[in-house]
C-alpha cells in the first residue's frame, strides 16, 4: 500500500532519506522539496546567475539520486548534500575558468563614491566581490562552515580563506552599511 | 582560531530570500530523474540484446571450431594391420598422443633444467 503524502511531508528526515536510499521516489521528491531552497540560494549567492544556479541545483539533486545509496548514515544527509553542492559548484566554475580560485590578492572593486547612498542588496553586494572571496563568504555565512572546512573543501590555503573572509566581510559591511543603520 | 562572524552580515544572510517556484523545480528534477532512469533501462536492454545477438552469431562458428579440433586430434598417424600392435600404440598413435608426449617432454625438460 502506498504511503500518504502527509507521511512523507511530516516524517523525520532520516526516515525519508532511508526510504529514498531504497528507491522510493516520493521520498526522494520530498527531500528535493525540503532542501531545494537551501541549495538554490547557495548556488544563487555563489554564482550570481539565477538560471545557472537552478541548473547547478538540478545537477546536485540528480547526483543525489545517483549517489544516495553510497550514504552510510542517513543522519548525515545534510552535510553530505552540502558537500555535493559545493563540489558541483567548484566543478562547474573550474571548467569555466581553471584559475577560478587563484585570485589570492585580487584588489576588491572600489565603492561607487558618486552614489554613496546607493542601496545594495546582499546579492548585488556579493556579486561585486571576486569569485574566491565571494565563495569563502557564502560558505562561511550561508553554509556556516568553519575556516578549516572551507579550506579543505575548496583547496584554498587556510590563511587565504581567513584573509578572503576578513576582506570580504569588511567590503560587504561598507556596501551594506545602510542596512546596519536601519536596524 | 577566531571565527566570529559579523552580526550584520549574519542577520542579512539569515533573512528569508524570495522563494522561487518550488513545485516547478521539484517537477523538473523528478522529470530528469525519470528521463535518466529510462535512458539507463534502455541502455541495459541494448547491452543484453547485443550479448544475446553475439551469442547467437558466434554459437555456430564456435561449435564448428571445437568439432574441427577434436577431429584433428583423433587422426591416426600410422595405419597398423596388426590388431594387438594397434591396441598398444593407441595412446600415442594420434595427433593428440603426439601433442601429449610433446607436452610431457617439455614438462620434464623444464623440471630438469629450470627447477
Amino acid at each position: 500500500m502506498a504511503a500518504s503524502p502527509a507521511y512523507y511531508s511530516d516524517g523525520p528526515e532520516a526516515l525519508i532519506v532511508s526510504l529514498a536510499m531504497h528507491g522510493d521516489r516520493q521520498a526522494f521528491a520530498e527531500l528535493v522539496r525540503r532542501r531545494q531552497s537551501s541549495v538554490r540560494t547557495f548556488m544563487r549567492r555563489s554564482c550570481n546567475d539565477a538560471a545557472l544556479a537552478d541548473d547547478l541545483a538540478q545537477q546536485v539533486f540528480l547526483q543525489m539520486w545517483r549517489k544516495l545509496r553510497q550514504l552510510k548514515e542517513p543522519e548525515k544527509f545534510g552535510p553530505w548534500l552540502q558537500r555535493l553542492s559545493i563540489n558541483q559548484l567548484l566543478q562547474h566554475q573550474r571548467k569555466q575558468d581553471p584559475l577560478y580560485l587563484a585570485d589570492d590578492d585580487t584588489e576588491l572593486p572600489a565603492i561607487n563614491q558618486d552614489r554613496p547612498d546607493i542601496a545594495m542588496d546582499l546579492d548585488a553586494a556579493l556579486a561585486s566581490l571576486p569569485a574566491a572571496v565571494r565563495l569563502c563568504i557564502v560558505l562561511s555565512y550561508h553554509e556556516r562552515l568553519a575556516h578549516r572546512e572551507i579550506s579543505d573543501l575548496t583547496g584554498i590555503a587556510i590563511g587565504t580563506v581567513k584573509s578572503h573572509i576578513r576582506r570580504g566581510s569588511e567590503r560587504l559591511r561598507e556596501l551594506l552599511a545602510a542596512y546596519g543603520e536601519k536596524s | 582560531m577566531n571565527e566570529e562572524r559579523d552580526p550584520l552580515l549574519e542577520s542579512l544572510f539569515a533573512e528569508p530570500v524570495e522563494e522561487p517556484a518550488s513545485d516547478q523545480f521539484v517537477s523538473t528534477v523528478m522529470a530528469q530523474v525519470e528521463h535518466r532512469q529510462r535512458t539507463l533501462l534502455l541502455g541495459r536492454i541494448a547491452i543484453i540484446a547485443a550479448i544475446l545477438l553475439l551469442e547467437f552469431a558466434l554459437a555456430s562458428p564456435l561449435q564448428s571450431s571445437v568439432s574441427l579440433i577434436s577431429d584433428l586430434l583423433s587422426v591416426t598417424l600410422i595405419d597398423t594391420s596388426n590388431a594387438w600392435l594397434g591396441f598398444f600404440l593407441t595412446p600415442v598413435n594420434s595427433v593428440a598422443g603426439i601433442v601429449g608426449l610433446m607436452l610431457l617432454g617439455i614438462h620434464l625438460l623444464y623440471r630438469r633444467f629450470m627447477v
